[in-house]
């Protein structure tokens, strides 16, 4: 199928330049200048020129003999314009009029946008706006009130909110992040921080305990723990009274707890006044239930610097949790061996309209900071991770916070902002 | 924990109290209730033996509300007791006393007999540190001797047996000697204390004999020993002991133990002085006490105060350092007490670069549409090898003596633990698309730990119909995002299909695996749906 371009359409209404060019010029002469105001100047001089209608002499553009001729004879282009309007062009005549670009070929989608015309469609395509027929259309309207079919986007664990809100909170603090290994010494994870070593916490039943035996850090660190392990160093504390051996600091462990990482912060070197912190995996040998597994999140943190006191750690943990919404936080005192005073915090939790436990912390001992040269007080504090998260996103099992037996149902499915209004 | 009745207790606090005043008192002291009927339960911290008894519990709550703290004091007994060289290599120290019109009616036997087992699982450490000893003083005839023999020449009737048994027999066949056995491993004597009538009164730290060993309802008078390794700690130990004893009314008598070259009077009740400043007082607490308020802060905990002096209660084991003194000001004070103060400090905070590094890797495979798991750390050789068909070239961390028999290693893949995710999940719909972040361990001989920790990055998508294509197509878009050049390289990994494999190649460094998990791995893990995945060690990203 073939049709006329809009040249084509133009030229069949108007007549074709060259044609109108001489009509003009059988009027009268026209310079050179004048005649390029015409309409299509260019198309009409280039095919005027070619019939050998005119000449330019002079700077005047005059009409031939051939010229003249024309004016009284039917054009032949003229004339294959009609007969394509008319579609009765034969294969050669349309060779001459696609040469000139007045009609072009029909393919078959455009045949069947233009069915389409005046109808409904469903689909808006490029077609349709490349061609314009959009405004011709009709679209077919849906049931826009249907909801949408369900999609899963990627998610972060509701845990991973948990660990991202606790760390957020830390940073809107000051609050710079430690690291350390999972796989710990027993020094590092209980010597280092005056935990005696016949400590009942030691036993198999609490620690897992690995095959061989780590390495301990610097000789000058190590005498310094068994000096107070033993006798209390300078601390005016009398030790543990138990010779410290060092075959069972070196004993390989599962970290129990992430004050591992702090104690190999404090043997780095901290900066006072000094606030750090570290999230990560601590290790139980219990057996699981339903809040209770083999290994958790621990958040752990703390503030070396002048002045700090009970009521300062008081009021630390009071801020941290306000900003998980628990406004309303009491203390109990409890006992590690490691800080004294050591305080419990609970909060009241609307969702269960019942006072839990949040936070275990203390200022550290003397003792537990003697070896590593701070002078200043240190708070301190840890905290179950799942915990916080179960409480958060309302789940009653930690098996649905934590390990591969979760629900991606629930997992797609739970509120991003569950976090911020719970 | 303490396990008592709410009726035998209150009897013994001198306030009338109701169920809900004592678990407030309680808290406030520091200790959590919790009430199951007329049973309580009491946690009671390590750091406070004393009160692993309901009549020390009652002691500490009758001076915590104001009543006159007892004085103990001991009168002198004619028993002596011998230490015979024989036991210095054995266990070498015994300390002792005697009580006198003690009236074990009612529960008071049954509650002497549990803090006595009570305290040799805490405090004493499974009688390793102390092991303590109650005989009927009445069938005893001293003096009494301590000496170790050898385990064949020791003959008696130990408790709960009717026939004599030696020592050897007992270890291997009584309850007790069973349980604490490997306290007396490889000695070759055993200790035992026997009278003048060489009568065995019991062979520590195992059993009492039935015969002269035997505590009654009846009993009236008592001999008292404890026999350890450290003068100091038996001592406490017999504090602790003999203390609650006279809390039940009885009357406590010194012993002379005779050793080679020193004699010594047991018990020593006598109280210890502690040094206090108030300054340190206020810098740990951040309040301003007078000294009288201290005082009298210290009276409601128990101690004694006069002319300046601090002394500490005979029965308290945990005041190593004036913190700990401290301490008990602040749980007399009350902890609700303390008005609380948000420590105005400026400092600058950070992450690790590991955590800002996970964190984009996070958010790139949440943009490629996967969902976040978290699986476990500790798993089992079953599902991480053998299910896996995969042998390791590094060497996993196995557990020992672990609670939880379902776990027995640390992981060194994530690939089998989100297998196990899809294989909870196989009711959820399809396409399931699936990442963790996280770590994985080796046996690393050389390193501190002997072990090598890494972060790595696994994901897998299960669908009914799904290829390689669908998961190298994200391995691309992973190095792409990080501008770095990676090359696939077709690799033989018994995890996956043959064929459909490849190492993930970046600067010519292996650092990962993608394929198509194999069929007879999905059927290992009990899956019936396809599954391509791949594994990154990031490590090389931090």
């Amino acid at each position: 199928m073939y049709e006329l371009t809009k040249e084509g359409i133009k030229y069949l209404k108007h007549g074709l330049p060259e044609v109108n060019l001489i009509k003009e010029l059988s009027k009268k002469e026209l310079k050179f200048d004048e005649a390029k105001k015409l309409e299509d100047f260019n198309i009409a001089i280039q095919w005027a020129k070619k019939n050998g209608w005119i000449e330019v002499r002079d700077n005047f553009l005059k009409l031939t003999e051939k010229g003249e001729r024309a004016l009284k004879e039917k054009y032949r282009i003229a004339e294959l314009l009609r007969k394509a309007e008319e579609r009765k062009l034969n294969r050669e005549e349309r060779e001459i009029l696609l040469k000139r670009n007045l009609i072009r070929k029909i393919t078959e989608k455009e045949e069947k946008l233009r069915n389409l015309l005046g109808k409904e469609v469903v689909n808006l395509t490029p077609e349709l706006l490349k061609t314009g027929y959009w405004r011709k259309v009709k679209f077919k309207p849906y049931n826009v009130e249907v909801p949408g079919k369900k999609i899963y986007p990627g998610k972060k664990h509701p845990l991973q909110i948990t660990i991202e809100r606790i760390r957020e909170v830390f940073i809107e603090m000051g609050f710079k992040e430690m690291e350390g290994p999972l796989i710990e010494t027993a020094f590092w994870n209980m010597d280092s921080m005056f935990i005696p070593q016949d400590h009942p916490a030691r036993e198999i039943q609490d620690t897992f305990y690995l095959s061989g035996k780590g390495e301990l850090p610097d000789r000058k660190l190590v005498e310094r723990v068994k000096e107070m392990q033993e006798n209390g160093g300078n601390t005016g504390s009398k030790g543990w009274r138990t010779e410290w051996k060092e075959e069972i600091a070196r004993q390989l462990l599962l970290r129990t707890h992430t004050t591992a990482v702090t104690y190999r912060t404090f043997w780095k070197g901290i900066e006072i006044p000094g606030k750090y912190f570290c999230i990560g995996r601590v290790f139980r040998n219990e057996a699981s239930d339903a809040t209770h597994l083999p290994e958790f999140h621990q958040a752990e943190g703390f503030i070396a610097a002048e002045n700090l006191n009970l009521r300062s750690l008081m009021g630390f943990i009071k801020e941290f949790y306000s900003r998980f919404g628990i406004k309303k936080v009491k203390f109990k005192f409890t006992y590690n061996p490691y800080t004294e005073p050591s305080l419990e915090a609970f909060g009241y939790l609307k969702t269960l309209d019942k006072w839990v436990e949040l936070i275990n912390s203390g200022i550290f001992r003397p003792e537990a900071l003697y070896p590593y040269n701070i002078n200043v007080p240190v708070i301190a504090w840890g905290l179950a991770v799942e915990r916080l998260a179960m409480f958060i996103f309302e789940k009653k099992s930690i098996k649905e916070i934590l390990g591969h037996t979760c629900d991606l149902e629930y997992l797609r499915n739970y509120n991003i902002l569950k976090i911020e209004k719970w | 924990m303490l396990n008592v009745s709410f009726g035998y207790l209150k009897n013994l606090i001198k306030k009338e109290l109701i169920l809900s005043e004592l678990e407030n008192l309680l808290f406030e002291m520091g200790f959590e209730m919790a009430a199951n009927g007329d049973e309580l339960a009491i946690e009671i911290t390590p750091d406070r033996p004393d009160l692993l008894c309901a009549h020390g519990l009652a002691r500490a709550i009758n001076i915590f509300l104001g009543f006159e703290a007892k004085d103990y004091e001991a009168k002198k007994s004619e028993i002596k007791v011998v230490v015979d060289e024989s036991v210095a290599d054995v266990r070498p120290y015994a300390v002792c006393a005697v009580i006198k019109n003690i009236n074990f009616s009612g529960e008071k036997l049954r509650e002497i007999i549990d803090f006595q087992e009570k305290l040799h699982s805490t405090f004493a450490r499974g009688r390793k540190k102390a092991a303590i000893g109650i005989y009927p003083l009445e069938k005893i005839k001293p003096p009494i001797y301590y000496k170790a023999e050898k385990p064949e020449k020791i003959s008696f009737i130990p408790l709960d047996f009717s026939r004599e048994m030696n020592g050897r027999e007992i270890l291997l066949k009584h309850p007790k000697g069973i349980e604490y056995g490997k306290l007396l491993e490889g000695k070759e004597k055993y200790p035992v204390f026997v009278d003048s009538k060489n009568e065995i009164l019991s062979m520590p730290p195992i059993i009492n004999s039935a015969k002269i060993g035997k505590v009654t309802e009846q009993t009236k008078e008592l001999f008292v020993e404890c026999s350890g390794f450290d003068l100091e700690i038996l001592k406490k130990t017999l504090n602790l002991i003999v203390t609650a004893l006279a809390e039940m009314g009885g009357e406590i008598y010194t012993v002379e133990v005779i050793y080679k070259n020193k004699k010594i009077e047991t018990p020593d009740l006598s109280k210890e002085e502690i040094k206090l400043s108030r300054a340190n007082v206020s810098k740990l607490l951040g309040i301003e006490l007078s000294k009288e308020e201290i005082e009298k802060l210290l009276k409601k905990m128990g101690y004694s105060v006069g002319d300046d002096k601090i002394f500490v209660p005979c029965y308290r084991t945990d005041i190593l350092h004036e913190v700990d003194v401290i301490d008990d000001i602040a749980r007399a004070y009350g902890p609700n007490n303390f008005k609380p103060e948000f420590p105005k400090i400026y400092t600058t905070a950070s992450l690790t670069k590991k955590t800002r590094i996970k964190n984009k890797i996070r958010e790139l495979m949440i943009g490629l549409g996967f969902q976040e798991v978290f699986t476990l750390i500790l798993t089992n050789k079953n599902d991480q090898l053998d299910k896996m068909n995969y042998e390791s070239k590094e060497e996993p961390i196995y557990l020992e003596n672990q609670v939880d028999k379902s776990i027995n290693m640390v992981r060194i893949s994530l690939i089998p633990e989100l297998l196990k995710v899809l294989y909870y999940n196989q009711h959820r719909q399809f396409p399931q698309k699936i990442f963790e972040i996280g770590e994985v361990a080796f046996k690393s001989p050389k390193s501190e730990t002997k072990s090598l920790e890494k972060v790595y990055l696994a994901a897998l998508i299960a669908n009914s119909t799904i290829g390689y294509e669908s998961i190298s197509s994200v391995v691309d878009a992973i190095f792409s995002n990080l501008n770095l050049n990676y090359k696939l390289v077709e690799t033989e990994d018994e995890r996956f299909i043959p064929g459909r494999v490849a190492k993930i190649l970046v600067n010519n460094k292996e650092v990962g695996v993608v394929g198509e998990i194999s069929p007879k791995v999905l059927e290992n893990f009990k899956l019936e749906i396809p599954a391509v995945g791949f594994e990154i060690d990031l490590d090389f990203l931090f």
